[in-house]
């Protein structure tokens, strides 16, 4: 069932917002043990509360928001006030937001009913969710399995049923690897189509806040709610989405772009076979073009050296002064900071902040992340060239299947399987995974990369691709 | 042997603006921590966006200093830990600043000081200490206001070019007063509006800098120059004596008149600067790039104030100024002469209003064109003109109050005056006679019956003129 539909439903008074509440908890109650999906859910109380005022609303007869009534789960690293944002790290642990991210607020007013938070990997850093205080979130798929990340909690709560929708953040493909993982949808907007406002900043130049839901139609209409230029975030732009319950573009004269260089950095067997069967349906329904991207093989390399690099930045101000949690056995200020960050950071994030603070240092700097910022600019370049001749372009989502919970893997190989994602948050540009098959009941997503600002263009092309592939 | 000396500064000064470099949080002083919010607190989330009307008065600043200004402003993070900033980074202008290779003309001597640069940045928050807390040993910790925390600042560097004490308190003197005359900052340095870290260094060579030792903590001009004059003997004596000058900062100690190590640097402060992700770099819009300075070389005012021929001693101060320069402009170019208006406006009313703890106001320059116009018609004469200045400053009101009601109307009208002259003359028969005879140095005794009689509210000169006219007609 679709927002949309749901919407139908408690307009028409066969179900009301109550009963959807009721089932939406009753799911999470049944299987949450098992899944972890939140870091916190607000109280039963409140949110059935909260749900019956928009009953008896939908009951007077007037006019409603888009969203009236509608379950929302929000990824622990965005700000919702009075709910606590803990990045699933322990320095922020005791940390509990005093206001609302602008995206949040938006969704607050379009009538959304906010549910609690979803787990992740620490500050966002990771592709398992497992680099969590909070334990691991289990993938709904297979249980077994991990549910991709950082957005691994927003993914498996909508898989499982929790929520229609969550909201997520994307830096190097943290919305949309999970949803490959998850056999979900994920959209990842242009940089700056969402305000970052009240999103725990990761790697501000490539952050961005998007959306997971069980189908196109329902990412794209919380993409819609959420995005537009916000005053409190000065890399926020207006890019032109169309009305929060107008129906998809249509996508007569579209050309699709395959990338060409994928059989030179190919995916698990399965997953190509995947995406050849993917190819061969959408060339029944549009060109199909091969284009050249070149040098995106080499974002991994320039991602991770800007994205710590803006991190170390970025985390220096968990430092136990002003806010959250700080050991409480020293004596200076400086031996309360080196402990508190010490013990209050988990190995990946220490490892980040320590690469990207060498990356900055003076007599590296041109190097590393000077050299970085320059391949950022080359990819870009990449996909400026491609886009001369086609409109969007596909390429899959991860090179690897959900592997199992635990798995030992180097953290280079970790970054590796980045490697499909990466780039599209180094040029800024609108994404989307969607479901594409699946190799042995292990879902396989593949992504839908569109020009800068054309994320209406990408939505309409996924959501007619998902149609000839579900 | 000869000794050179090289003094920089690296100069804050406070933009004046109404609300903080990068939220809408005010910038006026307050209770601790009640003007804060996300942004300034650094709190997870919270984003910077730029205060565009910073700019309008750091641009004014910026072309008064005479460099070339680079119209695109590019943030970067200058990243170092302490207590006092918040998001462990501070955002500031690296490459390019707001403007570079200017030069400031000393407002006395009219010496050119170059600049390196001016750039933007924000302010950290206040760190107090135990002397400010009132706790001690134990019980003792940091506390930190917020209340400053993002609040704008403009930085200015200059070159070492600087070669003593009293040249490095002009220099200051005459950037404070540059700022306050252009009305970008108030330039307070006891209450931080603007703050001087000093650079110096000794050399037995005339063409080479000696080592470079930085000298932080000094809050007033006073400060300043004892710090440096210090600091000069003590490298001196260090060379003399073959001991090693380390690169270092030292902090000026107020107690002892002493600098004393803060830290040895060993290698140069690394900040890891990189270009500001939250901030994408933007063009100065037409209106801020149009704006211009109303001053830039405050020797043309030294010059201009020394050309009034009034004490030497009060040009500087008046140059070092502004109020009190752009008022007495005005007064002239009213017509007073700038004799009268120093020392009617100056050393009269200011003088009368510091004694009773007041200061001087907008209106008591037309305190002064008034009082300027009685004298003139002839109405009062200078002692009155003090008489009236007094009461209307003890009683709070008008100097035309004060005069209408005590110095005019009846009793001092022309006629009046006659009819009392009269009335002395009446009154001294002998007197008159002796006049009449040819004595006339009784005159000053007959006088002095007047002034009496109109007890002191008639000028002297009025009464002089027409007791000489009655004399005339007895």
């Amino acid at each position: 069932m679709t927002i949309k539909q749901l919407r139908q439903k408690f307009l028409s008074g066969d179900m009301t917002p109550l009963e959807y509440m009721e089932r939406i908890l009753e799911i999470i109650r049944e299987k949450e043990r098992e899944i972890n999906a939140f870091t916190h859910l607000d109280k039963t109380d409140t949110l059935l509360k909260e749900a019956e005022i928009w009953t008896r609303r939908y009951k007077s007869g007037e006019d409603l928001p888009p969203l009236a009534g509608i379950p929302v789960a929000i990824k622990d690293n965005i700000a919702v006030k009075d709910m606590p944002l803990t990045c699933a790290s322990k320095i922020l642990q005791e940390f509990i937001s005093p206001y609302d991210a602008t995206a949040v607020k938006k969704l607050k007013e379009a009538g959304a009913i906010i549910i609690g938070k979803t787990n992740l990997d620490e500050f966002a850093m990771g592709s398992t969710t497992e680099y969590s205080i909070f334990g691991p979130t289990h993938n709904p798929v297979d249980l077994e399995r991990v549910p991709g990340g950082s957005s691994g909690g927003s993914a498996a709560a909508v898989a499982a049923d929790m929520v229609p929708v969550a909201l997520g953040s994307d830096t190097g493909g943290s919305v949309r690897q999970p949803a490959s993982f998850t056999d979900t949808v994920g959209i990842k907007p242009s940089y700056g189509m969402v305000s970052r406002y009240g999103l725990v900043a990761f790697a501000s130049s490539l952050d961005q806040i998007g959306v997971l839901a069980r189908n196109v139609e329902d990412a794209v209409l919380v993409a819609r709610v959420i995005a537009g230029k916000d005053r409190y975030d000065a890399t926020s732009r207006e890019l032109t989405v169309k009305g929060v319950l107008e129906s998809l573009d249509t996508v007569d004269g579209i050309k699709i772009g395959v990338w060409k260089e994928l059989n030179e950095h190919p995916a698990e067997e399965g997953i190509m076979t995947v995406w050849d069967e993917a190819i061969m349906k959408a060339s029944k329904e549009f060109p199909m073009i091969p284009v050249s991207l070149p040098d995106i093989a080499s974002g991994i390399a320039s991602y991770y050296l800007i994205a710590p690099a803006e991190a170390s930045a970025n985390l220096a101000r968990y430092d136990g002064v002003r806010y959250a949690w700080r050991v409480l056995d020293a004596s200076t200020y400086k031996e309360m900071v080196k402990k508190t960050r010490t013990i209050g950071f988990g190995k990946e994030v220490k490892r980040r902040i320590m690469i990207g603070t060498f990356a900055l240092s003076a007599g590296y700097q041109d190097a590393f992340y000077k050299k970085a910022v320059a391949m950022k600019y080359k990819i870009m370049k990449n996909f400026e060239e491609a886009f001369k001749q086609v409109d969007v372009i596909l390429v899959p989502t991860s090179p690897k299947l959900p592997w199992k919970i635990g798995e030992k893997m180097a953290p280079s190989e970790v970054y590796k399987a980045d490697l499909y994602t990466i780039p599209v948050n180094l040029a800024g540009l609108p994404a989307i995974s969607i479901p594409a098959g699946y190799v042995d009941n292990l879902p396989v997503g593949i992504q839908v990369i569109g020009r800068y600002g054309e994320d209406e263009k990408v939505w309409a092309v996924a959501d007619k691709l998902l149609s000839l592939w579900r | 042997m000869k000794y050179y000396v090289h003094i920089g500064f690296e100069v804050h000064i406070r933009l004046d603006t109404k609300t903080k470099m990068f939220c809408s949080c005010s910038t006026e002083e307050g209770e601790p921590n009640t003007h804060i919010c996300p942004v300034c607190l650094g709190y997870p989330g919270a984003l910077p966006v730029p205060n565009k009307e910073a700019f309008k008065y750091a641009i004014k600043m910026a072309k008064a200093l005479n460099g070339k200004i680079n119209e695109t402003v590019v943030f970067a993070r200058k990243n170092y830990f302490y207590p006092d900033l918040p998001k462990g980074y501070q955002i500031t202008q690296h490459e390019p600043p707001l403007m570079e290779d200017g030069y400031l003309v000393l407002a006395e001597s009219g010496k050119k000081i170059r600049i390196i640069r001016l750039h933007v940045e924000e302010d950290a928050a206040k760190t107090l200490y135990d002397s400010e807390t009132g706790r001690q040993g134990e019980n003792a910790f940091l506390m930190v206001d917020y209340n400053r925390s993002g609040v704008p600042l403009a930085e200015i560097v200059s070159y070492p070019d600087i070669h003593d004490p009293d040249e490095g308190v002009e220099y200051l003197k005459t950037l404070q007063a540059l700022a306050r005359y252009l009305g970008v900052s108030k330039a307070n340095m006891e209450k931080g509006e603007m703050r001087a870290d000093v650079n110096i260094s000794v050399s037995t060579e005339p063409d080479r800098l000696g080592t470079k030792v930085e000298i932080k903590n000094m809050n007033s001009f006073k400060a300043i120059h004892d710090a440096l004059e210090y600091e000069i003997q003590r490298q001196i004596k260090a060379i003399e004596t073959g001991e090693p000058i380390y690169q270092e900062t030292r902090m000026w100690d107020e107690s002892t008149g002493k600098t004393l190590v803060m830290r040895r640097k060993e290698t140069s402060d690394d900040y890891r600067y990189f270009p500001e992700p939250d901030i994408p770099p933007f063009k100065l819009s037409k209106e801020v790039l149009e704006i211009e300075p109303e001053y830039t070389n405050l020797h043309d005012l030294y010059k201009e104030v020394k050309s009034w021929n009034i004490d030497e001693k009060k040009v500087g101060f008046i140059v070092y100024s502004p109020d009190i320069y752009k008022a007495l402009k005005y007064m002239i170019q009213k017509g007073v002469s700038p004799k009268f208006a120093v020392s009617m406006y100056l050393d009269e009313i200011k003088g009368q209003l510091e004694k009773v703890g007041q200061q001087i106001e907008e209106k008591h320059k037309d305190w002064t064109l008034y009082i300027y116009k009685l004298i003139e018609e002839g109405k009062i004469d200078n002692s009155i003109a003090k008489k009236i200045i007094r009461k209307a400053i003890t009683h709070s009101k008008e100097p035309k109050d004060i005069y209408e009601a005590e110095f005019s109307g009846p009793g001092v009208s022309e006629d009046d005056i006659r009819k009392t002259i009269k009335g002395v003359l009446a009154q001294n028969p002998d007197i008159v006679k002796k006049y009449k005879d040819g004595k006339k140095s009784v005159f000053g005794f007959l006088m002095g019956q007047c002034m009496k009689a109109f007890g002191g509210k008639v000028p002297a000169a009025t009464v002089k003129k027409l007791l000489g006219e009655e004399l005339e007609r007895v």
